[in-house]
């Protein structure tokens, strides 16, 4: 028997479906391909082509210890576990998933397994880790991400693109269904192991392969989409192509800007760390939302300036509830948020007027900026002014937050 | 009432109890023992010997008493002969009850 080249195929069922797996292998053998060893990579399996054909028997046997991260990590079975199965016809493969896989030939060897009872017992340490997967998606799924971005889940809800908002509950959903499956999957062969009844390990594999290849095919499509929409939103954030310079912006914004909160003209300039831009966008749960970062520059009368950035984040929400929380949010990351300079938190209360808004809360955030953050039906707006000079001609703060608080009130009706 | 799991022991592993009973064996050794002492009735396959071993070793009916190379050798704990016995005694009133029966027609 001489080899000739590599053959690659999609396994047509997951890694769990036992008969499904040493169905499939063992037909192919019969074709002439047979499993490399160290034969799966990506999910893909690589076969040998042999020249005299001959039919092996397959078999997976549950790993004692999981794998590593990715699902085809060619770990090996124990010494002994290897030297027993040599010495009794059986030939280690590979890994697949929780299961490793050996060969023999078709006639004469014993079995790998001969007690379906016994066989019971391995599949009980794949199930145990398999309950953990549903933890870990939950983890990787939901908490990791929001422990990794620091973004608070409401803020994340308005400010992700609406492709993404969508997109990521789907593949966690699909995540969760996914690991639900296997393990009931892996509880009804357990259950018939146990009954005493061996595994088919002549299953038609066929029968299930289409609908398998077009579930991987739809899973691995969405990631990637999904991917490339995560990559596109962070650069963005980090490029700011999509902020337009606050010179070239003609339209109306709904909320107060530096020019409302002085009665002499503001002038928008540059330097070379700030700018003054806009950025607009829509997301599925807010129709309307600004980045507003304003780098002002006011002369009074006697030549008195103003310098200073003023930046507002504002968002029209689907929903009062929602506005409420982003609001919440804001204020919570802001007090809790920690100068690395001062290794402190520079938080401080600003007491308030009484104001048309549902909520106002007014502070000196950690970089002693003033912020205001309102809220109304369903906007929600965060202010912050931070002047790098501070001797003028600009309202005081009450009367700046009763300006915000009537153009807000306006917005709403 | 129900027994659980490590209670109920199955052909298989009552089976590498005796070989261990008898004296300390290595996987190989247990697997050619049982063979020989059934008439080749039970031929043991390497996964369900190895399983066997790992859960008995876990429960601690038996220990490993040395390693040489890739072959470990075992050796049945007072645990393991206590729960090979108790078996041995359900099988023998088992058949002792079987062979009533077929006497006494009921």
């Amino acid at each position: 028997m001489s080899e000739k080249r590599s053959a690659y195929r999609l396994p047509p069922c997951p890694a769990y479906d036992v008969e499904g797996m040493e169905s499939w292998l063992s037909d192919l053998s019969a074709e002439g391909l047979e499993l490399e060893r160290d034969g799966f990579f990506l999910g893909i399996a690589s076969f040998r082509r042999v020249e005299t054909p001959r039919r092996l028997r397959y078999r997976l046997e549950a790993a004692p210890n999981s794998g590593k991260f990715l699902e085809d990590d060619n770990s090996t079975p124990q010494q002994e576990a290897l030297e027993l199965s040599e010495a009794l016809g059986w030939e280690f493969i590979t890994r697949r998933g929780d299961f490793f896989i050996y060969a023999a030939p078709e006639d004469g060897t014993r079995e790998l397994n001969t007690d379906p009872r016994v066989q019971a017992l391995a599949l009980d340490m794949v199930r145990k880790r398999q309950k953990g997967a549903i933890f870990r998606c939950v983890f990787w799924g939901i908490l990791y991400p929001l422990l990794i971005s620091r973004i608070p889940p409401a803020l994340a809800l308005l400010y992700l693109p609406t492709a993404l908002v969508i997109l990521s509950p789907i593949l966690l959903i699909w995540m969760l269904a996914g690991a639900i499956h296997e393990a009931r999957h892996l509880k009804r062969l357990r259950q018939k192991l146990q009954e005493g009844i061996g595994l088919d390990h002549g299953t038609d594999w066929k029968q299930r392969a289409q609908r398998h290849h077009i579930r991987r095919g739809l899973c691995a499509g969405l990631w990637i989409l999904w991917v490339c929409l995560l990559l596109q939103f962070v650069g963005l954030s980090i490029t700011e192509e999509d902020h337009i310079p606050l010179a070239e912006y003609n339209a109306e914004v709904p909320f107060a800007t530096l020019e409302d909160m002085t009665v002499y003209p503001a002038e928008h300039r540059e330097n070379s760390i700030l700018s003054s831009t806009v950025r607009e966008w829509t997301t599925l749960l807010a129709a309307k939302n600004y980045d507003w970062n304003e780098l002002g520059y006011i002369t009074g009368p006697d030549g008195i300036g103003f310098e200073g950035t003023f930046y507002v984040e504002y968002h029209e929400t689907a929903a009062a509830w929602l506005a409420w929380l982003a609001a919440q949010e804001y204020h919570q990351h802001d007090k809790w948020d920690y100068s690395p300079l001062f290794h402190e938190s520079n938080y401080e209360a600003i007491e308030l007027p009484e104001l048309q808004a549902d909520l106002a809360i007014a502070y000196y955030n950690q970089y002693h900026a003033t912020t205001v953050v309102l809220q109304q039906d369903n906007i929600v707006m965060r202010a912050v002014i931070f002047p790098h000079r501070s001797d003028t001609p600009l309202y005081s703060l009450k009367d700046w937050v009763r300006v915000m608080d009537a153009k807000l009130a306006e917005a709403v009706k | 009432m129900p027994r659980k799991a490590m209670e109920l022991l199955t052909e298989s592993m009552f089976y590498v109890l005796m070989a261990l009973c008898r004296e300390p064996m290595c996987g190989i050794d247990i697997a050619t023992f049982i063979e020989k002492r059934t008439g080749g009735r039970i031929q043991m396959g390497p996964a369900t010997l190895y399983t066997i071993l790992g859960k008995f070793e876990k429960e601690k009916y038996i220990r490993e008493t040395e390693v040489s190379g890739r072959k470990r050798t075992y050796q049945v704990t007072e645990k393991g002969a206590e729960a090979y016995r108790a078996e041995l005694e359900r099988l023998r009133r088992c058949l002792e009850d079987a062979e009533s029966c077929m006497r006494g027609g009921i």
